[in-house]
């Protein structure tokens, strides 16, 4: 990175990741419609699963198949938890590569990339953004399931949100690593619909992985995302977790470093690849 | 006729020439009702602990093929609504709509080849899908395969028939992604995908009776999981069969209206 007007490294980092999240929150507020959808969209998705927990329910309200499995029958609290790490899983997946993607498609990426500043930053920038809407977000749709269905999560939600923390920058290093794949593939819609849809299942965002099939359950076991949503249950519902909690923080701490190392690799590998083949402009 | 065939297979030809849909065509209908069906395992226990609940409530303890035919139908209304719905839009963003209008072929037979393409586009989903569905997931429908296709058939007509009113709304709004976030949102939380109507509270039971869907559910679940024959369908099949008439008037005379909107306001190449 050149050294800006002030000599800092530092102020120019700030100025690029100021700039960047001031044009994301410009795009955002200039699609109002969008931007309701972001809040109306989970409410409509967790509807169908709301209804089918309470079609299980014993006249008492409470779920003994559901019990037997996780330990507890606070069904809702348990999918709207999962549903926190989904809505950042949805965010890194869209937020990154797809828009990544669709600035090639409008042009912007090769005269945003011309400008003497690091692409890594610009991507961070995006990243910061959508970690703050996604958040905003979140938030909004706890307190609308608490007035529409009830919602208390029966639990602390700040040790839930503590262990988010390592989960949401493991997030974000792998998408730093999909970002760079969609600079290669140069095709994001369908990768981006069925990986994040797949990475959802997977990693038992609605339900308990104990319930997926072996085959399926050594892949949700092979994700990190998997325990980061496993512990917040097993804190704030008292769960059974599937594995002792220092071994699932270590495992968090770990992915966190991992992937955001591998990913800033592999996006910094991609970037002078596509330099080098001048494909930037390409889509 | 003419005008249709050509927009028919000038339809087919688009859907052809990306094969990324042929890859989701196989991917969506084992995925798409995968969470649901984890979830109702983990609903119903190891050991079957929540079934009498859930039998109680949907006559049934089959709750896999409980979800997985009401996720079958929504993903063909969803398909409907994104390509047929988006159809007049995507001839407006390629700049192509107002070119074919000004020539002497028929608008509404141009409409029809895209609803007939839709059709074959339905119907080829909804076979992948039930393959699919009896291959990975064991459905085995225990009624009248016959009785089955005659409801899916009305049900795909009464789907086509909202993508059409969809079409020309979305001409007229000019925002397809939150139209149909709209429009679908209003079918996945009141048509019981998942779940039987009568769990929700009663506005919105209320909601649900006024979407065909719901009756498409309900009669194809009752004859693939209950063996239910003509005689308890019947009325589910007429009201399938009346929201199908109703609706492909309704997107006929909506297409003519903003039709002549259009003319009037020259809004047709603006987007």
């Amino acid at each position: 990175m050149r050294v800006g007007r002030g000599g800092s490294v530092i102020v120019d980092v700030l100025r690029v990741l100021a700039a960047t999240v001031w044009r994301e929150w410009l795009v955002f507020v200039r699609y109002p419609m969008n931007a309701v959808m972001r809040l109306v969209e989970p409410i409509m998705w967790l509807t169908p699963v709301y209804f089918l927990g309470r079609t299980f329910a014993t006249a008492d309200g409470r779920l003994p198949g559901f019990e037997a499995v996780t330990g507890t029958s606070n069904f809702l609290s348990f999918v709207l938890l999962g549903s926190i790490v989904g809505s950042y899983i949805s965010a890194v997946m869209w937020g990154l590569g797809f828009a990544l993607k669709q600035q090639m498609d409008e042009g912007t990426l090769e005269a945003l990339w011309l400008t003497p500043n690091s692409r890594l930053w610009l991507l961070v920038g995006r990243s910061l953004f959508g970690l703050v809407v996604t958040g905003i977000n979140t938030a909004s749709v706890l307190v609308l399931a608490h007035f529409l269905f009830g919602f208390s999560p029966g639990g602390p939600l700040g040790a839930a949100l503590l262990v988010l923390v390592p989960t949401v920058v493991a997030l974000y290093g792998f998408g730093f690593a999909y970002a760079a794949l969609v600079l290669f593939a140069r095709e994001a819609n369908f990768l981006t619909d069925v990986g994040s849809f797949l990475i959802q299942v997977l990693s038992g965002v609605n339900f308990p992985v104990t319930a997926l099939p072996r085959a399926l359950m050594v892949l949700a076991l092979a994700l990190p995302i998997t325990y980061g949503i496993d512990l917040m249950r097993a804190l704030v519902l008292g769960t059974r977790p599937l594995v002792a909690l220092p071994v699932a923080v270590a495992i968090l701490g770990m992915a966190a470093v991992g992937f955001v190392a591998v990913g800033v690799r592999a996006f910094k590998a991609a970037e002078r690849r596509i330099q080098a083949s001048g494909t930037v402009g390409m889509h | 006729m003419r005008a249709a065939w050509a927009v028919a297979r000038k339809e087919l030809l688009i859907m052809l020439r990306y094969p990324t849909w042929s890859v989701g065509l196989l991917v969506w209908p084992v995925l798409f009702p995968a969470g649901y069906v984890f979830f109702g395992r983990a609903l119903a226990g190891p050991a079957g602990e929540g079934l009498a609940a859930f039998e109680a409530r949907a006559g049934t303890a089959d709750y896999v093929g409980y979800v997985l035919l009401g996720t079958t139908l929504w993903m063909v209304l969803n398909s409907a609504l994104w390509m047929l719905g988006s159809h007049l839009r995507m001839e407006q963003w390629r700049g192509t709509l107002e070119a074919n209008w000004v020539s002497p072929a028929s608008r509404f037979g141009m409409l029809a080849g895209a609803g007939a393409a839709q059709v074959l586009q339905s119907l080829t989903l909804l076979g992948v899908t039930l393959i699919e569905l009896r291959l990975l997931y064991g459905l085995a429908p225990r009624g009248s395969l016959a009785l089955m296709a005659v409801l899916l058939a009305l049900s795909v007509l009464s789907v086509v028939g909202l993508g059409l009113v969809f079409a020309s709304l979305v001409l007229w709004v000019r925002e397809t992604e939150a139209m149909v976030f709209l429009v679908r949102g209003l079918f996945t939380v009141f048509a019981g995908i998942t779940f039987p109507i009568d769990v929700m509270p009663p506005w919105m039971q209320a909601i649900g009776r006024a979407l065909p869907l719901t009756y498409a559910i309900r009669s194809l679940r009752g004859v693939a999981l209950a063996g239910w024959g003509w005689d308890q369908v019947k009325v589910d099949a007429l009201a399938i069969a009346c929201f199908g008439i109703v609706s492909l008037a309704l997107g006929i005379g909506l297409f003519r209206a903003v039709e002549r909107m259009a003319r009037q306001m020259g809004s047709l190449a603006q987007y």
